[in-house]
């Protein structure tokens, strides 16, 4: 029965699905990691913050996130972002928004609200003493949280930042909702294009599985080594 | 308020910063360019798709879909500054139409394709420009109104459609007794009625509208007020071409706001039309009325009241339904998840090591996947590996999509309870083992008595939120055609271009859930609280949804 | 014939070797105190007693019964000999009395009727009655670890092995809990106690066994072992324990 199939498609569009789908995917990834995290670490400092506003405009903000499929959430973000690019530059018509752009916004904000539960607690693990130290030496309340806590926190977090970047990476494939081409899409592509949706769809099943699983290995590695006695 | 737009200030101002390094923005590609770089445009039409795209008397194509396509190829002229852009014709049918537009022999499909989830994973479509719905015609004399006066009776469909899917599925769900028989053609069908061999043809009502139209004695017929289900139409191009489908509904949704399109529709719909000068007499449907009104963004959350195209009830019947699959599918994939969830993490912490070593792969593997690339392997990849008639029997499963991602939701939310279950046995201390064995328990004792219920209780938090994790996870089953609850917002937002209303609404039920399911498991976990135990809330999160 | 009997048993983890040809011998009534310093094997040779703890050497026999012989029914071994551990391990969600029952019910098969009221009487006797129907966690220290006695004491076990009972309780606590094990030993219950409480071995032990890097290094009578202990190890061991 395996005669019937044509594995050597995946030699031939392999150049193809690397260059376009893979990096957009990776592309994708990165920014929004970035994005996410430092979007994600403001969030995580206003939900800690002592103005009540704040702090509960950030939690709204987080639980609705974590409450709404990123499906949906993807949607929702295709629609507005015009509408917010638009009201943010003063035109009083949505404006014209790429699909890469409109894809980054969703993940950014998306991930950010998890993003933000993890620096959350990484900054709740820094002991109140260590914000008090930097206030004895004089500094302001940015610098602690900038050179102090943040870093401490990070360090402490990071191997649980990298995970739900293993996590985003694969997310990324729920742009396909989108007629994206990212792995998956450049993939999907050529299944329907030449009705190899057996071979296609294993081999991006093998990429994903090798990347997340080297990945998290090194992940753990480090965990390993971070939790070093005597730290 | 000002907070918040600072907030998403700084965002955007992230997001623009790194789209800075990220990929060049396109200049003009896909069919834009191909059209600016050979100077021609292909659209491809039907040959008797009354009144939409058909070759009239002197062979040459006309028609409702040819109209309105002249206005797209006037708004490309103007995009392209491209005057002389020579306009090419080319006949399709309903076989030839998708792959003639994904190899570029045509760049626009200007007929009566019916816009669906399906043909949406091959096609792009532009907004709708005709509404119909699968119904039934019959002899008034009959007086047959709705599916139950088909009871027991003879009805007759053209085979390879998706009208006769439909009254299929629906006589095996509702055991209506009904004998289907397929006709080759729509003349044949009509034929069948018309000399009493068949009591009823189900057909798109405006085909049926045509051939009654035509018939020697129009007003001897009747189209039923029930509909099965709704078709809406669209002018196809190809997916993934941003550009030009931006210029596509720009020229469709100029038509629809100048109020051309009424002007075109009477030209079709409401007067003779060639070759036989027969008037359709087919006023614009409510829907289409919606449809056309809508391209214009007014808000109205008046709109869950209103009665949707698919002629079951209203909207909000339309999101509830979606609801439902979202529990069903939600709830089984669970009871699937829990089960297996436990055996793989009580596994895992046996002293057996290839045992382990199975559980521990079997986690890896559902984890390391993303869940869409599972569900498009349970979907598309499993049937094809199986043997051909197994394969084939799963494929024309009804349902089959509903049950795909139960068990796809369910295997992959199994190997995370398995996580969590394992990591609750093991943070119990290894002397709660020791003490049951100690007492004389066989391991499967100690597991059952002792080590099981507490770590149950540990894990309910963490099992919460996986629950949540399922109800949300539900919704990548869109891409394998189940309407649960986003699909079905999303299925309001394309027909009646509510879009914010849609996602609200099915945003706030999300968030509702929410709420019940954390109250819920509080109140089970107080429940199950141990006296004197303070409950050990998790200090590290886990990364996950 | 010794209620417990080891011979030569020697136990490693990969490369570390934790247990080297140790060899002792229980008798039925006889109390036996093994001392040592943290980390030489003490709570691993008496898990082996009851086959919590493989070895890969030598030999364990109890009551007759081979522990290392792979025919063996360990678990019916075990169901004979009472465990006391340093940290309790009372099952958090079960109520004291279930605690009790759970192995008279699940192991020997008795009634639940029979089992509590066997349970009741044995919470009696460790003085614990009013407290039946608690949770573990809604005990002290040393009430919980008197549960953890009757628990093991309801199996009607032959021996009893105690793995420091009294070093995770505070100072107040721990005399209550000596105080059962004291009544136990005047009935005749054959015991083997990890422990470092030096009073309760020159009052109640028969023998007492020094260990060091895995090694049985002192088995002596207990007027022996305080009066002239023979290695020099003991001997500081000893004086660290007793003078601070
Ligand atoms: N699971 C294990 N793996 C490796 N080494 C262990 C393990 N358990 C105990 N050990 C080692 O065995 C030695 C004896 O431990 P133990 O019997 O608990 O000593 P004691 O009870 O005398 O303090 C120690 O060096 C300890 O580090
Ligand atoms: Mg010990």
């Amino acid at each position: 029965m395996l005669t019937a199939f044509d594995w050597d498609i995946i030699r031939r569009t392999a150049p193809y699905l690397f260059r376009e789908g893979m990096t957009f995917t990776l592309t994708l990834t990165a920014l929004a990691m970035t994005g996410g995290i430092v979007f994600g670490t403001l969030l995580a400092m206003m939900r800690l913050a002592s103005y009540r506003t704040l702090s509960t405009a950030a939690s709204a903000y987080v639980n609705v996130m974590r409450s709404t499929p990123l499906v949906l959430v993807i949607f929702w973000f295709y629609f507005l972002v015009p509408w917010m690019g638009g009201w943010l530059l003063g035109a009083t018509r949505p404006i014209q928004v790429g699909a890469f752009l409109s894809s980054l916004v969703t993940f950014m904000m998306f991930e950010a609200a998890y993003y933000c539960e993890i620096m959350r607690a990484g900054i709740q693990s820094i002991p109140r003493g260590q914000m008090w130290a930097g206030y004895a030496l004089g500094l302001s309340y940015w610098q602690t949280m900038g050179q102090i806590v943040l870093p401490q926190a990070f360090r402490n977090m990071l191997p649980v930042l990298l995970t739900q970047t293993i996590i985003l990476f694969q997310d990324t494939s729920l742009v396909y909702v989108l007629s994206i081409t990212d792995f998956l899409g450049a993939a999907s592509k050529v299944a329907q294009r030449d009705g190899r949706l057996v071979e296609m769809y294993l081999f991006v099943a093998v990429v994903y599985f090798a990347i997340s699983f080297g990945l998290s290995s090194l992940v753990k590695r480090l965990q390993a080594r971070l939790t070093v006695p005597g730290r | 308020m000002k907070n918040c737009r600072r907030l998403v200030s700084v965002g955007l101002v992230t997001v623009c910063a790194l789209t800075l390094v990220g990929p060049p923005a396109g200049a003009q590609e896909g069919t834009l360019k191909k059209i600016k770089e050979t100077g021609v445009i292909t659209l491809g039409h039907r040959d008797a798709s009354i009144p939409f795209s058909y070759f009239d008397d002197k062979q040459s194509a006309i028609g409702y879909a040819i109209d309105l396509c002249g206005k797209i190829v006037d708004a490309v002229k103007a995009e392209l500054k491209m005057p002389n852009l020579q306009v090419k014709l080319n006949p399709v049918t309903s076989a030839t139409r998708i792959p003639l537009m994904a190899n570029g022999t045509i760049d626009l499909e200007c007929g009566s394709t019916t816009n669906n989830l399906e043909r949406q994973k091959q096609v792009s479509f532009t907004i709708t420009h005709f509404v119909t719905a699968n119904r039934f015609v019959s002899k008034k004399a009959a007086n047959l109104k709705d599916l139950n006066d088909l009871k027991g009776k003879t009805v007759v469909s053209t085979s390879g459609t998706t009208n006769i899917k439909q009254i299929t599925e629906l006589n095996g769900q509702k055991n209506l007794g009904i004998t289907i028989l397929p006709a080759k053609d729509h003349a044949e069908a009509f034929l069948m009625v018309e000399t009493g061999r068949a009591a009823a043809f189900f057909m798109d009502d405006i085909l049926l509208y045509s051939l009654v139209a035509s018939s020697k004695t129009p007003a001897e017929w009747t189209i039923s007020a029930e509909a099965l289900s709704v078709e809406p139409y669209g002018i196809m191009l190809r997916k993934d071409d941003p550009s030009f489908k931006k210029v596509v509904d720009g020229a469709m949704a100029a038509v629809y706001k100048t109020g051309e399109i009424n002007k075109i529709y009477a030209k079709w719909f409401l007067s003779p039309v060639p070759p036989k000068g027969v008037n359709l007499n087919v006023p614009m449907s409510d829907v289409f009325k919606h449809v056309v009104a809508k391209v214009k963004y007014n808000w109205n959350w008046g709109i869950f009241w209103q009665l949707s195209p698919d002629g079951r009830g209203t909207y909000l019947d339309t999101l509830v339904a979606g609801l439902g699959w979202t529990l069903a599918t939600a709830m089984a994939a669970w009871v699937i998840a829990l089960a297996l969830g436990m055996i793989v993490g009580v596994v895992r912490t046996t002293p057996t090591r290839w045992l382990r070593r199975l559980g521990d792969a079997w986690v890896e593997v559902f984890r390391n996947v993303p869940l869409l690339v599972q569900m498009f392997l349970w979907f598309f990849v499993v049937p094809e590996l199986l043997p051909a008639s197994v394969g084939t029997w799963l494929k024309q499963l009804p349902r089959s999509a509903f049950y795909t991602a139960v068990v796809c939701l369910g295997l992959y939310t199994s190997a995370r309870v398995a996580e969590q279950v394992r990591a609750g046995i093991q943070s119990l201390a290894s002397g709660q083992r020791m003490a049951g064995i100690a007492l004389g328990l066989t391991l499967p004792q100690t597991y059952r008595f002792i080590l099981l219920p507490m770590a149950i209780r540990i894990v309910m938090p963490p099992l919460t939120s996986e629950f949540l994790n399922v109800i949300k996870n539900s919704a990548v089953a869109l891409t394998i055609g189940l309407v649960e609850l986003t699909a079905s917002a999303r299925s309001i937002q394309e027909f009646s271009f509510q879009v914010f209303e849609a996602f609200t609404a099915a945003t706030l039920i999300y968030m509702a859930l929410n709420l019940i399911v954390v109250i819920g498991m509080r109140r089970l976990e107080r429940r199950l609280a141990v006296p004197g135990l303070i409950g050990s809330g998790q200090a590290m999160p886990m990364a996950g949804h | 014939m010794p209620m417990i009997e080891m011979k030569n048993v020697s136990k490693w983890y990969g490369p570390v070797q934790v247990l080297n040809g140790c060899s002792t011998a229980v008798n039925k009534g006889e109390v036996v105190v093994v001392c040592g310093p943290s980390g030489s094997g003490k709570s691993t040779l008496i898990k082996t007693v009851n086959g919590l703890e493989p070895f890969q050497q030598g030999d364990v026999v109890v009551n007759g019964i081979s522990v290392g012989d792979p025919k063996t029914n360990l678990t019916r071994l075990r169901a004979q000999i009472g465990m006391v551990f340093q940290h309790f391990e009372l099952f958090p969600h079960m109520s004291v009395t279930d605690n009790i029952s759970l192995g008279q019910i699940r192991v020997l098969g008795r009634s639940r009727d029979e089992a509590t009221a066997r349970s009741l009487k044995l919470l009696e006797r460790v003085g614990l009655s009013q407290h039946a129907a608690k949770y573990p966690g809604q005990l002290s220290g040393g009430q919980q670890q008197r549960v953890a006695i009757a628990r093991a004491l309801a199996m009607d076990p032959l021996a009893m092995l105690f793995d420091e009972p009294t070093s995770a309780l505070d100072p107040e606590m721990i005399n209550e809990v000596l105080d059962v094990m004291t009544e136990l030993a005047r009935e005749g219950m054959t015991m083997m106690v990890v422990t470092h409480e030096m009073g309760f071995a020159s009052r109640v032990a028969h023998r007492v066994i020094f260990m060091d890097h895995g090694q049985i290094v002192e088995d002596d009578k207990k007027e022996d072992f305080f009066g002239t202990p023979r290695s020099e190890r003991a001997r500081q061991f000893l004086s660290k324990i007793l003078h601070h």
